[in-house]
């Protein structure tokens, strides 16, 4: 297990270089959208109301509205999650270093390389969270997308005539108060990313400061070499 | 001190590429912030603060109007993947940065390898 989370951590830049691509392509939905947004609005405002080919254009705007912004926090947070990874790598890499010089050390002057602190494995949890978290989003978002499509397919006057308790009026009211609730997996999702990024950090302080420490006691103990030569 | 220590060395792709990234980021972002401030609020002020509903409704396919409206949905639609793009290319440009650091504990340790043997007290 520890073997193949270790594999993992080490393909960080691909991570990162899919969750780049990922807003890359966002940007470019997000021009296609914004032209069809532009090309929405050249009409007259009674044509935009009534007219059904219109209300299909006005669908896809507004279904890609919702689900967009949570393709591109999933890119964000791909990067997020990269760096976390790299960081797990670095604080491997110290533990490794340590072990390494201390195995050509003589065994007099050795010191126990201390286990690995919580933090290390806090770092793993939260990351792993907030992916989770985040991609949840993104599928109820596509939910909700397809609810707001149906719904916007229809001309604005056949929404604003819709009577109470219609699948119509039903539909509206899910993508207006999901608009509401799906915003906090975005930020929640952040939030546990840089959580893992923060106890990542504290895991390579807390090598680092066991090296500060280490390094001139190890130091002390190593025998004592020959000066080079007399007249130094 | 030799300038090889008090400079870093841009020895790997991701050191040699993170200030693009870091300039792209401030570039996206700074263009988001100029067409916002010269161009999207001076106009929405005009469509919405200088015409009555009553004006903006009736206005007909190809006038002025509905052309400020048709640039009023499509540049935030745009500028916002941008300005996301441009936040996403500052965190690259940190992830670079990061990355160089596994290849830099690898070459320490080689050298302390070699250099540790020979810090004992002289005799």
């Amino acid at each position: 297990m520890e073997k193949m989370v270790q594999s993992m951590m080490k393909r960080f830049p691909m991570i990162i270089g899919i969750g780049f691509m990922l807003v890359v392509l966002s940007v470019i939905i997000g021009a296609v959208n914004a032209s069809t947004a532009a090309e929405y609005y050249a009409f007259e405002k009674a044509s935009r109301e009534t007219n059904l080919e219109l209300a299909e254009l006005l669908a896809g705007i507004e279904s890609t509205g919702i689900w967009l912004p949570y393709f591109k926090f999933l890119g964000l947070s791909m990067i997020l999650a990269g760096i976390t990874m790299a960081l797990g790598v670095i604080a491997t890499r110290l533990q490794k270093l340590g072990m390494e010089v201390m195995s050509i050390v003589p065994p007099g002057a050795r010191m126990n390389i201390p286990p690995r602190p919580r933090s290390a494995m806090w770092m793993r949890i939260w990351m792993i969270l907030g992916m989770m978290v985040i991609l949840i989003g993104f599928v109820v978002s596509l939910s909700i997308a397809g609810t707001a499509f149906t719904v916007y397919s229809n001309p604005v006057v056949a929404i604003d005539s819709a009577s109470s308790g219609s699948a119509l009026l039903n539909g509206l009211s899910a993508v207006h108060s999901a608009k509401g609730w799906l915003e906090g997996f975005k930020f929640v999702g952040v939030a546990f990313l840089f959580m893992g990024i923060v106890n990542g950090l504290a895991t390579i302080l807390v090598a680092l400061k066991f090296q500060k420490q280490a390094l001139p006691q190890v130091v002390d103990k190593l025998p004592a070499v020959p000066s080079a030569t007399a007249g130094d | 001190m030799s300038n090889e220590l008090t400079t870093l060395r841009r020895e790997t792709t991701g050191l040699k590429m993170f200030p693009l990234f870091t300039l792209a980021g401030w570039s996206l972002i700074g263009f988001a912030i100029l067409i916002k401030a010269a161009f999207l609020a001076p106009s929405g002020a005009i469509y919405w603060g200088e015409n009555s509903k009553a004006i903006r409704d009736s206005a007909a396919a190809g006038t002025i109007l509905l052309d400020q409206l048709a640039a009023l949905a499509w540049w935030p639609r745009l500028l916002e993947p941008l300005i996301f793009l441009g936040i996403a290319a500052f965190i690259v440009g940190i992830a670079l940065q990061f990355s160089a650091i596994p290849g830099i504990l690898d070459r320490r340790m080689m050298g302390l390898k070699k250099a540790l043997p020979l810090m004992g007290r002289r005799s």
